[in-house]
């Protein structure tokens, strides 16, 4: 079982070498032709590198993994933003689709999804890292579970509450 | 509604009343709700909320974002596993990055008693046994292969499925991380542009060509020599015969920011090819930013192909290095050339013509001029002039064949013959055209057309070869005209084949298109 405390703390050590690694991929990115498979990949073998010692499980490793996920794809969200407003010409969902299928990508609003998860984590911080690692990192409630150290019950009731918290959040947002 | 309103310990209660509304059939839970809030606005109205929100259909978080997210996890956790293992005589130290293929580590060869580097093949790259197969042919033949400027394979190894290839451990940084800390000194670059165009030239004439040339593959050891890694294993990653696409398997193979423009367009690559990547990559490190660099990899991509590259105007500080600045781009302008014939020859060459300009010796142009040869320019034109007059005479046996035939086969066999007669004659022309006028421009141009050239040479043979057997039945001069044409088709066939790749082999140094 894995200490929720020290996930909280590599949580913020994660977060801090991820917004490093997302933003120098985007500069990167811009020049040349970087997938997104493998700034992912990349992103993650850092990770694996840094962290041995600190993560027990795989599923603890894919939960932490996911917060690079979602640093990175909102980071390109906004990077492609940018370039809209300062009226750049850019299509860079070019090798997005491996990551994300273009039909579903149209949909979401990831800054819009990154600002009322940041809002949740603020009031319920256990809902918000059961959404990331769920919908970013793809874990099943069993997994989710036993990467943040509850029982699959408590994810089950996190995650539908959470749902409907960031589906009012995202409905209400000013922007959208 | 802000997130704020609610104190922490409403929240427990929004928490509580809303799953327990969720187990009441719809219609109750409002009433339900009100009552049980106890006189709290607050945390009825929040829970109300809650409940309509979670009513709505929601296509955005019903799945997970990115199922490709979890594969790619569960592959670090793997890779990061294999750390501090036992692999026959390797002992797993650490993980070094994600190279071309695979995930690479820092191992101990407790038998030979040093470090080497293990590249753990992607699954994607070995599951097919005859790639597999292919894979470790071509490690055996690196393994063979030994320069101070190439990373030296040593061989591959299996455990437990994997498919390791075994190397030289390169301490050092990447290029990338160099050309990240901005432009290089010119005098520094010159002397590791040679040693690269070194490398290159003793692979090229072991026939290996590198394909994927980019910083992330050359290291700087902290000897300040640099080393190229990866040696013709892109070429293990293209799309099997007969499959067109960038992508194999779902994996995408290289950066097509280093390619030159023939294989972008997926035409014959050949050592030249290399010569371009290596020009980007001096570019980059001379200037500090890419020659091509489009708003995104797309433009990036069609800039290669199409527009010629941005030279920054030089600044009054950098022209301290003046000669041997100016000597740099000339030579970086010579390898981005579009046409691999208007690069320099050989790797060679380059280096040779880097030299030149460390010892200060340059001032002649920097390429010398690629004179076709000239005897074998005058075979080919010949070759060319010949078939061109023998396509014209062999349209008399056709006509005459058509006639015993009667017209209502003749005319349209002639007519048929006529147009691809036209059709070669013209081709050849414009091709005898740009070897004379614009030999530059002359490999682009074989190549585009080459195919043309082949199939009217082969839709010829087959009309001449056709009508010769249809005419052998008739009576009369029937006998003389199929003869005759059999005997075209026949030396037609022979010069499509065998003489034409000869002579434009012989006098552009060229091999046929395909």
């Amino acid at each position: 079982m894995s200490d929720p405390v020290a996930v909280g703390e590599m949580v913020q050590e994660v977060y801090t070498e991820l917004h490093r690694i997302a933003g120098g991929y985007v500069r990167r990115e811009r020049a040349q032709s970087v997938q997104a498979t493998d700034l992912v990949h990349e992103a993650y073998l850092r990770l694996a590198r840094h962290a041995p010692p600190r993560w027990e499980s795989r599923s603890h490793f894919i939960a932490i993994a996911a917060i690079a996920m979602r640093r990175l794809l909102v980071e390109r969200a906004r990077a492609r933003g940018a370039a809209k407003r300062g009226g750049v010409q850019v299509q860079v969902t070019l090798h997005d689709h491996l990551l994300v299928d273009s039909d579903r990508a149209a949909l979401i609003d990831l800054i819009a999804l990154d600002r009322a998860l940041t809002d949740l984590a603020a009031i319920e911080p256990e809902q918000a890292r059961i959404v990331e690692a769920r919908y970013f990192g793809g874990l099943t409630v069993e997994e989710t579970g036993d990467a943040l150290g509850i029982s699959p019950a408590t994810v089950k009731r996190h995650w539908v509450i959470a749902r409907a918290w960031l589906v009012r959040a995202m409905t209400n947002s000013p922007e959208s | 509604m802000t997130p704020g309103a609610v104190s922490p310990e409403d929240r427990r209660r929004v928490n509580d009343l809303f799953h327990r509304a969720l187990e009441l059939p719809a219609v109750e839970r409002a009433d339900f709700v009100r009552r049980a809030s106890e006189g709290s606005d607050v945390v009825a109205n929040e829970v109300l909320s809650l409940l309509q929100a979670h009513e709505q259909p929601d296509q955005i978080l019903d799945a997970p974002l990115s199922p490709k997210a979890r594969e790619l996890a569960e592959a670090a956790a793997k890779a990061a596993a294999l750390v501090g293992q036992q692999l026959g005589q390797y002992r797993v130290d650490r993980i070094l990055g994600q190279g071309g293929m695979g995930v690479v580590y820092e191992a101990w060869d407790s038998d030979l008693n040093r470090i080497v580097a293990m590249k753990c093949l992607s699954p994607d790259t070995t599951r097919d046994p005859a790639r597999r197969e292919r894979l470790k042919r071509e490690a055996r033949a690196g393994a063979a292969f030994n320069h101070p400027g190439i990373a030296t394979v040593y061989t591959t190894e299996e455990f437990d499925g994997d498919l390791f290839l075994v190397s030289e451990f390169v301490p050092g940084e990447t290029l990338r991380d160099e050309v990240a800390r901005g432009p290089v000194e010119p005098a520094r670059l010159l002397q590791t542009a040679i040693e690269l165009a070194q490398a290159l030239g003793a692979a090229h004439d072991h026939g290996v060509i590198h394909r994927d040339l980019k910083p992330e593959n050359v290291i700087r050891m902290p000897n300040g020599h640099v080393k190229i890694l990866d040696f013709g294993l892109a070429r293990l990653r293209d799309a099997p015969p007969g499959t067109q696409t960038l992508t194999v398997d779902g994996q995408v193979f290289g950066t097509p920011a280093y390619m030159a423009p023939e294989q972008l367009r997926r035409e014959p690559v050949d050592a030249r090819s290399d010569l371009f990547s290596l020009g980007v990559m001096l570019y980059e490190l001379l200037f500090g930013e890419h020659p091509f660099g489009g708003a995104d990899p797309a433009a990036t991509i069609v800039a290669i192909v199409e527009s010629e590259p941005r030279w920054p105007r030089a600044s009054g500080e950098v022209r301290a290095s003046g000669a041997l600045r100016t000597g740099l781009e000339e030579i970086i302008h010579t390898l981005l050339r579009k046409t691999p014939a208007a690069r320099f020859r050989s790797a060679h060459e380059l280096a040779a013509a880097l030299e030149r300009t460390q010892t200060g010796r340059a001032g002649g142009p920097v390429l010398q001029p690629v004179a076709p040869n000239p005897d074998a320019l005058r075979w080919w034109t010949f070759h060319q002039a010949a078939t061109c007059a023998f396509y014209v005479l062999l349209l008399i046996p056709i006509g005459f064949a058509g006639q015993l035939l009667g017209d209502d086969i003749g005319v349209p066999l002639f007519l048929a013959a006529l147009v691809v007669v036209v059709g070669a004659v013209t081709l050849r022309g414009h091709l005898w055209f740009t070897a004379n006028s614009m030999p530059d421009e002359f490999d682009h141009q074989y190549v585009k057309t080459a195919r043309w050239v082949r199939m009217t040479d082969w839709i010829l043979v087959t009309v001449a070869a056709g009508t010769g057997v249809a005419v052998y039945r008739s009576e009369g001069p029937g006998r003389v005209y199929a003869v005759i044409l059999l005997i075209g088709a026949v030396t037609s066939l022979i010069a499509s084949a065998v003489i034409e790749p000869a002579t434009s082999r012989a006098a552009f140094g060229r091999k046929s298109a395909d």
